[in-house]
């Protein structure tokens, strides 16, 4: 007995190609290759036109080369993937290092936030005392700017790598906090009916029973923890100074340098993509409910 | 208080189930609280088939709440054997209404899990596992064993439900509208399954239903209440099919329509 849902027609291999519907097929096949066309088309022409906007834009400016051309721009780019593994002392550093800091930080700011507000979600979403008790703390600290936490950071920790973390961790605490709290509500009533008619202690309810089945809303605040990390983590480094890419960008400013700029900006959003698809795909393995 | 007549014969053995006395009600905003289970008593003898039939909003599912552990009482006992239920127990298996089976788990390793729950249990994982198995097989879904329910169609993910309740072996079943949620012709497929299983599994079954013709094919007795809230049984119903029982003869007795428009009649006139 076949239990599959038979929408799987456009995808089933050898047996929708035979028959009648093969022209139709193949007319479906035709439309999707000159969409494929058209997209790839459009992207090219704008992709160009940005081109030749900038090009034209920077080249009438004869303000000292302040203004990166396009050409600068591109060579700068070669000379900094030359360069990329590049470290000779302190101020001459390559971009990978760079690159390296920031992800580290992030990565680990994020991981102890999430260490923390996976099991607290728990724990609020399923009492009602304590997330009354808590609930005005969440409200009035997660408006915030994580970056107002970075001078008291500095003074209580007195050290400006430990403090880039706990500003990257009070970024993620709250989007996965709060997600998680949600998630816990969205659980199917009758899921923990179960469980406690099946008399489950603690430890196999929450971990066999609400863990799994709040898990889509715990990857959801990951995902946006991770993105908000990111978009915090170069204003911070931009402070704190060392390494990293936000102090990339702030010492090439210093230094006039702004074709660097364009260059570092392009490699922070193509890292910060790449971390949320990778996220993106974890969420495609939960199952849902 | 009660509307309800004695059971039929009231034999010596004592009910496996006994409701005393109980009521039930909600704080309510603008009563302040409102009673919505009048004073209720049911003695329940081993190996019945019970149905409590009523509108909706009659408590009929607050009932077998209650009998199940997951909701208090507010006055008054059920006793399970002599014992009050004060908590859900393994005792007490229950189909719910909806399919509740946990969607990153197979078929299989949901009924395992619902047996593998059971604290101090010394069976290993195989002995288990075919348990579970002999369960899925007497509700015919030994090959839909290793799917996952959103693969599986509703009226399969509530025989996997029905599977898991009977798995555990308990001492009573409690059914809450366990084929509410499927169409007409699924629905009668499963009745009639149920209706055999239930024979096969001798065991005390308590069911909530609004389906008049489902309460008269699988019950031995039929508990009707009255419109809520605060309402009360107001008729106690024998069913007078034998058993084994089939469809068919059931629906060509003369009884059957007799006791189908008095029930309708019952429900709608309240």
């Amino acid at each position: 007995m076949s239990t599959q849902a038979p929408e799987t027609t456009a995808s089933a291999p050898s047996s929708a190609e035979q028959g009648a519907p093969e022209a139709l097929q193949r007319r479906a096949k035709a439309q999707r290759a000159r969409d494929r066309v058209r997209t790839t088309g459009l992207f090219l022409a704008f992709f160009l036109a940005f081109i030749a906007v900038w090009h034209l834009g920077t080249a009438g400016l004869d303000d000292g080369g302040l203004a990166p051309t396009p050409a600068a721009t591109w060579d700068r780019l070669l000379e900094m993937l030359g360069d990329a593994f590049l470290l000779d002392g302190p101020n001459n550093v390559g971009i990978f290092y760079h690159l390296l800091a920031s992800i580290q930080r992030v990565l680990l700011g994020f991981g102890i936030a999430a260490l923390i507000a996976i099991p607290l979600g728990l724990l609020l979403g399923t009492s009602q005392v304590f997330n009354d008790g808590l609930d005005p703390f969440i409200q009035v600290l997660k408006p915030v700017s994580p970056l107002a936490w970075l001078p008291l950071g500095l003074a209580l920790l007195r050290d400006s790598q430990m403090t880039a973390i706990f500003v990257i961790f009070m970024a993620a605490l709250w989007p996965i906090l709060i997600a998680t709290i949600d998630g816990v509500r969205r659980v199917n009533p009758l899921y923990l009916d179960l469980a406690k008619s099946l008399e489950a202690d603690t430890r196999t309810s929450t971990f066999k029973v609400l863990l799994p089945a709040t898990l889509p809303g715990i990857v959801t605040g990951l995902r946006t923890a991770l993105s908000t990390a990111w978009l915090v983590i170069v204003a911070a480094e931009m402070i704190v100074g060392g390494r990293g890419m936000g102090h990339f960008v702030w010492n090439e400013w210093n230094a006039l340098n702004t074709p660097s700029i364009v260059v570092a900006i392009v490699i922070i959003g193509g890292v910060g993509f790449i971390l949320d698809r990778s996220i993106a795909q974890l969420q495609r393995l939960v199952p849902k409910g | 208080m009660t509307a309800q007549t004695m059971p039929q014969e009231t034999t010596a053995a004592p009910p496996v189930v006994k409701i005393d006395g109980i009521t039930k009600g909600f704080p309510n905003r603008k009563k302040g609280f409102q009673r919505i289970v009048a004073e209720t008593n049911v003695d329940i003898q081993e190996g019945e088939f019970i149905t409590i039939i009523g509108p909706s909003g009659c408590g009929k599912s607050t009932i077998l709440k209650m009998l199940a552990g997951l909701e208090s009482v507010d006055e008054g006992a059920i006793l399970l054997e002599g014992e009050p239920i004060t908590a859900p127990s393994r005792q007490l298996g229950i189909v719910f209404q909806q399919h509740v089976l946990l969607p990153w788990m197979s078929a299989r390793q949901n009924v395992v899990f619902a047996l593998e729950t059971e604290p101090g249990s010394t069976s290993t994982k195989e002995e288990l596992r075919e348990r579970a198995d002999k369960y899925l097989d007497l509700v015919n879904l030994s090959h839909a064993a290793d799917q996952r329910p959103s693969q599986l169609s509703g009226g399969m993910q509530q025989r996997v439900g029905i599977a898991r309740a009977f798995a555990l072996e308990p001492k009573v079943m409690l059914l809450d509208e366990p084929l509410g949620a499927l169409d007409a012709l699924t629905r009668h497929e499963l009745q009639l399954q149920l209706l055999r299983l239930c024979e096969q599994q001798k065991r005390t079954f308590i069911m909530v239903t609004h389906d008049v013709d489902e309460a008269l094919l699988l019950s031995d007795r039929i508990l009707v209440m009255g419109s809520g809230p605060n309402a009360e049984i107001i008729h106690d119903i024998t069913v007078p099919f034998g058993r084994p029982r089939d469809a068919e003869t059931v629906e060509q007795d003369a009884k059957y329509h007799e006791l189908r428009s008095f029930l309708l009649g019952s429900l709608t006139s309240h």
